[in-house]
């Protein structure tokens, strides 16, 4: 299989169907007279599906947190780690008597939501438990809550008694194809001061049970 | 601007990965050059021309980065450059269970033996489903050198999947 450079540039984009029709009814007679021609497009046809089917591993894996921490965030990102969360359980388990007493910040710890917290500047930080007075225990279990439900439309409602504030999340849905399922993509919506406020996330869950949550600046709903 | 971007960024991830993954021939490589590709495009986010393709920015950011290395590494032997044993790994009775995951092994070392710039031309258009346009404007090259170097990767991957089909059965009655 030894043809021309050109003859061979104009097959593979035959096979690719990236030829004008005049070229390609040129090419389709060049394939009928000669067998060589035809072989060589028959070896083209193969490879491409077969190169396609040996890199598919990486959609068919979750993205590692360091990768997710290293498009999402900047100087966070550079220490490429994602806050490890404690487990649910750890919570659970305390006598209800300890976590009714415990503070408002120690509550959302408990729940272990750790987050990305995007800045409206652009830039990230890493945060461990309310990362501002935006965020609210009462948010942060809503969050929890919808995310163990976990199924697309799933709508769980939220009184910042602290800010008197009404909100809501809510799942949209599993990242798109190839990212891990492990991974759901969230809107949060509330008021603040009678207009709608929305924010879109990301949170992915570890073999362990563990969420990490990467959230975006909020924007006024239009 | 940018928040969109990063999001946008986030959901291409698997299939830089994937990109990455055909470039060096090996995940953890990949994911090493998907992570150091991110942080380059966030530190130059103001270059990145809103309304064009992230996905095609990302590629290049990526094969040039790659290049780089390669450049960097020269002395070091290629992984790739091991001669195919496709006979001996074929001969005995679970030659039809390991058919695809030989074939699959086949294909990468045909590929990792290319060079370097039909092996980027290979993968956007046949594995990332770049047009050929759109291929030509990640490497920044014409649109001829993209078919002429797709011909010659796909000739030489077909060749080794050819003679890979006709090794079981010339072995095995042997």
């Amino acid at each position: 299989m030894t043809k021309q450079p050109w003859v061979e540039s104009m097959l593979v984009a035959y096979v690719d169907d990236q030829l004008e029709p005049a070229q390609r009814a040129a090419v389709e007679e060049i394939i009928l007279e000669d067998p060589e021609a035809r072989a060589i497009v028959a070896v083209l046809r193969g490879s491409a599906a077969a190169v396609k089917t040996a890199y598919d591993q990486p959609l068919r894996e979750p993205v590692p947190p360091r990768l997710l921490a290293a498009a999402g965030g900047g100087e966070s990102a550079s220490a490429g780690t994602v806050v490890p969360l404690p487990a649910r359980k750890r919570w659970l388990e305390r006598p209800w008597k300890m976590a009714l007493a415990a503070s408002m910040a120690a509550l959302a710890v408990g729940f272990g939501i750790g987050y990305w917290q995007a800045r409206p500047s652009g830039e990230f930080r890493l945060a461990g438990g309310p990362a501002d007075e935006t965020e609210s225990g009462q948010y942060e279990a809503a969050l929890y809550q919808a995310l163990e439900d976990g199924s697309p439309g799933t709508q769980v409602a939220y009184v910042d008694t602290a800010q008197g504030r009404r909100g809501a999340v809510i799942i949209v849905g599993t990242v798109s194809a190839g990212v891990s399922s492990n991974c759901l993509e969230f809107r949060r919506e509330w008021r603040d001061a009678g207009n709608k406020v929305v924010s879109r996330g990301l949170a992915c869950r570890a073999d362990s049970g563990e969420w990490s949550v990467l959230s975006m600046p909020p924007k006024p709903a239009s | 601007m940018t928040e969109p971007v990063r999001a946008d960024l986030v959901s291409l991830l698997p299939r830089l990965r994937r990109f990455a993954y055909g470039l060096t021939g090996s995940m953890d490589d990949g994911d090493d050059l998907v992570q150091s590709a991110c942080e380059r495009a966030l530190s130059r986010l103001d270059q990145f021309q809103a309304g064009t393709r992230l996905d095609s920015w990302m590629y290049r950011i990526m094969q040039n980065l790659w290049i780089d290395q390669r450049r960097a590494r020269q002395a070091r032997p290629e992984a790739g450059m091991e001669p195919v044993d496709l006979e001996a790994l074929a001969v005995g009775d679970a030659e039809r269970e390991l058919n695809s995951r030989l074939t699959m092994t086949a294909v990468q070392r045909a590929v990792r033996k290319l060079p370097e710039d039909q092996r980027a031309v290979l993968l956007l258009v046949c594995v990332e489903g770049l047009s050929y346009k759109a291929a030509a404007e990640v490497l920044e090259i014409p649109l001829g050198t993209v078919m002429s170097r797709l011909a010659r990767a796909r000739l030489a991957v077909g060749r080794v999947l050819h003679s890979e089909k006709q090794a079981p059965s010339s072995q095995t009655k042997g």
